[in-house]
């Protein structure tokens, strides 16, 4: 029997029925770990002793005929700016390797140990999390499980790569501007950005107060709402997948979220649109201009964080991220106070989509997963840069903080994912609609063949 | 980039006290102008006068 292929879900039942150990399953995400990481680079650090410490307290929990926890024995690992007891929070960067290690884990990754994960370690990123590609200069790019040439997308890229190569049945990440729902979509797992504000922050690296999330990755719905409920700890998401959906409730968001799309894109979202009997088309008008403010207050909000640094030590900074934290802090005060009125004022126009519709979907990225140190690429006939173009479809979403659960849509060649929109506080509709879809074979994340 | 924001860029550099290095000059002044053309779409953008900012304080 293999271990690294199944699910968190199926992983605890064993684990709790006695059928495996903790330790089996965690030796043989170790040996996974060793084979395959030299080669996809998704660990910056490993806790492997940390993790048999873990096993074996949960073997022993059950042994003595203790509950052991939804979790027992499940291996999981975080983006490297969540803190990790023991170890400097690196947030992809140079810089912070060299501070104090934490004293505790985060307290989200607390409650997953608390119900019987163990901990395998910390997973590459861009750098501040500014950025969708996790080409990493400090620690190198992070590869795609489906092929190892391309990216596996960012800026939480060894979180999903870890879940698509079946080093990790669970892993968490954040998402300021699309870095949950982008590498999910190019790797093909699910993944999932909560409301703002849905889960706690503390102890996380931060990026950009005004659209900081933090959520799972996956290869299953039930992984992925389990992981939710421990996430947030008053919503028991998981026992509500089997929700129905009502079609007409659903709509597919055209303009903005259309253009430039390459066709297998659409494609998948009209996939998705099929298997939620889905007909209707809606508009977030001026999406443009939203993704724009985004842009703008990313920049400035990231800059000021680390103006200190970029005034001390500019030459410590990943050269992909240095000029846009420097511009970033620069900006005319007009340009953030206006960014943030046009939040308002975009977050009160979707607000009125959401008065006819329940659910709406768009495309995770406008294309599959570029080539690693690929610059330039093909947008609506344009060529346009890679990296600030990656997250066109993510970045209007995450600039008024609504749910997203990533869907990967079952397709031949790289993976492409979906997004599943949901109105302020209904993760639990927007899982139940990818738990429908998973189903009925719409969507499914199997582990790579590597 | 036109002489006036990059005449704001070493300005506002100065102001909040956030030097530009020489070796660095070309990247962020490449950087400034793709978020200046993003403030664009921003700014042009009319609201009206009811709508506050986005974050709210409060007490």
């Amino acid at each position: 029997m293999t271990f690294w292929d199944q699910s968190a879900t199926a992983l605890a039942a064993l684990v709790r029925s006695r059928e495996v150990s903790a330790a089996e399953i965690l030796q043989a995400h170790i040996a996974r770990v060793e084979e395959f990481d030299p080669l996809l680079n998704c660990f910056t650090d490993r806790t492997f002793a940390r993790a048999r410490a873990e096993a074996a307290s949960v073997d022993a929990r059950i042994a003595a005929g203790e509950d052991a926890g939804p979790l027992a024995g499940v291996p999981i690992a975080v983006k490297n700016l969540f803190d990790v007891a023991g170890l400097p929070t690196r947030a992809g960067s140079k810089i912070q390797r060299g501070a104090r290690p934490a004293r505790a884990d985060a307290p989200t990754l607390a409650r997953l140990i608390r119900a019987g994960a163990v901990l395998l370690g910390a997973l590459n990123m861009d750098e501040y999390a500014y950025g969708f590609v996790t080409e990493n200069a400090h620690d190198g790019p992070t590869r795609n499980p489906h092929d190892t040439a391309r990216i596996a997308g960012g800026s939480s890229g060894g979180s999903v790569a870890a879940v698509a190569a079946g080093l990790a049945a669970i892993t968490l990440g954040s998402d300021t501007n699309g870095s949950i729902r982008l590498p999910a979509g190019l790797t093909g797992v699910f993944g999932l950005k909560p409301s703002y504000g849905r889960i706690d922050r503390t102890g996380t690296f931060p990026f950009v107060d005004s659209f900081d999330h933090l959520g799972p990755f996956a290869r299953t719905t039930a992984d992925l709402a389990l992981a939710y409920d421990f996430l947030q700890g008053t919503d028991k998401v998981s026992g509500k997948l089997d929700r129905g959906v009502e079609p007409g409730r659903v709509a597919v968001l055209g303009d903005w979220f259309e253009h430039g799309a390459m066709p297998e894109m659409l494609e998948a979202v009209a996939a998705v649109a099929q298997g939620l009997g889905a007909t209707a088309k809606a508009t977030l008008p001026e999406s443009a201009r939203a993704r724009a403010a985004a842009f703008c207050i990313t920049a400035f909000e990231g800059g000021q964080l680390h103006k200190a640094d970029l005034r001390t030590r500019p030459e410590d900074f990943d050269p992909a991220t240095r000029p846009r934290l420097i511009a970033g802090a620069l900006q005319p005060a007009e340009t953030i106070y206006q960014a943030q009125r046009f939040r308002a004022w975009y977050h009160a126009e979707a607000m009125k989509v959401f008065e006819k519709f329940d659910l709406l979907l768009a495309p995770a990225t406008p294309c599959t997963a570029p080539l690693i140190g690929q610059k330039m690429m093909v947008i609506g006939g344009a060529e346009v840069a890679v990296r600030p173009n990656l997250g066109l479809y993510t970045q209007p979403i995450s600039f008024i903080g609504l749910p997203v659960v990533c869907v990967p849509v079952v397709s031949s060649g790289m993976p492409r994912g979906v997004q599943i929109i949901a109105g302020p506080g209904r993760e639990a509709l927007a899982l139940a609609a990818a738990a429908q879809l998973e189903r009925d074979g719409v969507v499914a994340a199997p582990v790579a063949a590597l | 980039m036109d002489d006036a924001e990059k005449a704001y860029l070493h300005a506002a550099s100065a102001l909040i006290d956030l030097p530009i290095r020489p070796e660095h000059l070309d990247e962020v002044v490449a950087a400034f102008a793709v978020i200046t053309a993003q403030a664009g779409l921003v700014t042009e953008f009319l609201l009206p006068e009811s709508i506050e900012a986005a974050p709210r304080f409060i007490p």
